[in-house]
């Protein structure tokens, strides 16, 4: 079955038989929800993700997408979320500093203590370093999977600018992981110097 | 559980929603659903419109379901995409012998040295050791190759025989293309010295203040482009200008001195090349406007060849050896990948298509190969394809 035609079908059917709409519902609430989840903390989530959808409702006729209307949903959430900035810095911000924000919750909390590095922390620093458009588009790209195209439409703007605003993204996150990098390089052990 | 431990959550992929969290968002939804159904009811009945099938739905809803929604951890896919395009991967720099019979490139692989092999990839061998990972220049009859090594210019036979130093200073040294001088730079001011260390003398005033990055000849021998390093801003890779100048050290032209200053901020170029004519310049802009550009050498006539898409990043243009063509590495994709275009900016196709750093284009001399840098299985290797992007394979 071609999923990504059945979304716009469905989105079109629900112009004229608005529970078609919960088709889009079902579909694609998980991904919505755990893409807020991610950014802004369960708690957000739940209340966004929710909005999200009453908002799709209402404004599914200028839906613009011809195949999956996730990117769409992502914009909309997207969107949404710059109403809580500051609680998506705070999240990233306790990330970064010794702390954990315990409004997330992992699918696989055993395995989630087990390994991974400290990167994820000043991965975290850098992301509340970036510019909120900037962490968007690359949020969009690298936890959404969306593509150029898919971000332009998701967040109304011309491709060219999302690849200005990715690439943006990460010359900051480049910037701020050697400054990371830097900071903790005077408790690594003695080795090979790696710079060229 | 320790702080690290914390940490690490960061990359995980977070829990689907609850139970309740999306009963009570399809509850909502449903409030929303009844709104306009009495209008829409009304219309539908007017129109006389067919209803959808419950079974369509039904059968709907159960394959959507069966749909595996993403984790929404920070993955591979976001570090890669940070990390993909490093500034100084760890094997860089492939340059063909002029023969085309050979590939010297640097290494830190183990411990920083400088590389030859056939152009198989078939007996790779370490030459020399150096302390930077500095481009190597091979003399025009392929047989030996000039290096840089604790910041003086070595000589040496290609095998790694008969090492020499030939300056007591120096970096970017450059051969001449009738193989008699070498042309070096040590602190912003070019000097030349006769390839068997005789005739040393100061080319120019001092220009720029940091190294030199590049110093190429023309091939007719009669010009010299350099790469300078201006301003002495701290953490600033990448503050350099474009210069052009006769072989003698007299005219010399600033090709970047219309594209704005360096600081704050990148500076306005980098990787400038020869056209294998001598008569145009490509490089790299990097403050604004980023692309890849081509330029008389008076400075005239400069063109963008890659406008669109606007804001990615580019490097590494290099001209085929019939100069028609120009190969260079963009992150147009969002990483880095060879790209190919006709010297008019024209025709523009990518020759790698990966979630791997791909870089360093270089055309073997009978322009029917092109090396590059990659680490699409894991490590940084030198590959090796066709012009037309078929057939790539590791060499190393």
């Amino acid at each position: 079955m071609d999923t990504a035609s059945s979304d716009a079908d469905y989105l079109a059917c629900s112009l004229h038989e608005p529970t078609a709409f919960e088709l889009i519902f079902d579909r694609h609430f998980g991904a919505v929800h755990k893409y807020l989840h991610r950014r802004a903390g369960r708690e957000l989530a739940d209340e966004l993700a929710a909005e999200t959808f009453a908002l799709a409702f209402a404004r599914r006729e200028s839906c613009r997408a011809s195949g999956s209307v996730l990117p769409w949903l992502y914009g909309i959430a997207t969107n949404l979320l710059h109403r809580h900035r500051r609680a998506e810095r705070r999240q990233l911000h306790a990330y970064s500093r010794s702390g954990v924000d315990r409004s997330v919750a992992y699918e696989d909390e055993a395995a989630a203590r087990v390994d991974g590095s400290a990167l994820d922390a000043r991965l975290a620093g850098a992301l509340a370093a970036m510019r909120p458009r900037e962490r968007d588009v690359l949020l969009l790209f690298a936890l959404a999977d969306l593509s150029y195209e898919e971000i332009a439409l998701a967040l109304d703007v011309p491709v060219g600018t999302v690849r200005t605003w990715l690439h943006r993204a990460r010359l900051t996150a480049q910037r701020e992981l050697a400054a990371a990098e830097a900071d903790v390089s005077p408790l690594a052990t003695t080795g090979v110097d790696l710079n060229g | 559980m320790d702080e690290m431990d914390l940490f690490r959550n960061f990359r995980r992929g977070v829990a689907a929603p609850s139970a309740e969290a999306q009963r009570r968002a399809s509850a909502r939804l449903a409030s929303a659903l009844e709104e306009p159904m009495g209008r829409e009811k009304a219309a539908r009945l007017r129109h006389g419109r067919r209803r959808w099938p419950l079974a369509a739905i039904a059968a709907a809803i159960l394959v959507g379901g069966l749909l595996v929604a993403p984790a929404f951890g920070i993955g591979d896919r976001l570090l890669a995409l940070i990390q993909g395009a490093p500034a100084r991967p760890e094997v860089q720099s492939p340059v063909w012998s002029p023969d085309g019979r050979r590939i010297a490139f640097v290494s830190r692989r183990d411990g920083k040295a400088l590389y030859v092999m056939n152009a198989d990839g078939s007996g790779l061998r370490i030459v020399a050791r150096v302390e930077r990972l500095a481009t190597p220049a091979w003399s025009p009859d392929g047989l030996r190759i000039a290096f840089e090594r604790n910041g003086q210019v070595y000589v040496m036979n290609a095998d790694g025989n008969a090492q020499r130093r030939l300056t007591r200073r120096g970096h970017a040294p450059a051969w001449s293309p009738d193989g008699r001088r070498i042309a070096f730079v040590i602190t912003g001011k070019l000097y030349v010295v006769n390839a068997d260390g005789s005739g040393h003398r100061t080319l120019t005033r001092r220009i720029g203040d940091g190294a030199a990055n590049s110093l190429a000849w023309s091939p007719d021998g009669r010009k010299l482009l350099v790469l300078l390093e201006h301003g002495s801003a701290p953490l600033c890779a990448i503050c350099d200008r474009v210069y052009v100048l006769n072989a003698d050290g007299s005219g010399l032209r600033d090709l970047t001195r219309k594209l704005g200053g360096s600081q704050p901020g990148p500076g306005p170029a980098s990787d400038p090349v020869w056209s294998p004519d001598g008569r145009r310049i490509a490089f790299v802009r990097l403050n604004t406007r980023h692309g890849v550009y081509v330029a008389n050498v008076g400075g005239s006539e400069m063109r963008n060849l890659t406008p669109k898409p606007k804001g990615a990043a580019y490097s590494a243009p290099t001209w085929s050896p019939d100069g028609r063509k120009i190969a260079f590495a963009s992150e147009r994709d969002g990483n880095s990948e060879i790209y190919l275009m006709n010297a008019d900016g024209s025709g523009q196709q990518s020759l790698t298509r990966n979630l791997a750093y791909d870089g360093d284009p270089g055309w073997s001399p009978d322009g029917q190969k092109i090396t590059f840098v990659s680490n699409r299985d894991g490590r940084f290797e030198i590959y090796v394809m066709n012009a037309d992007g078929s057939g790539q394979r590791s060499l190393t």
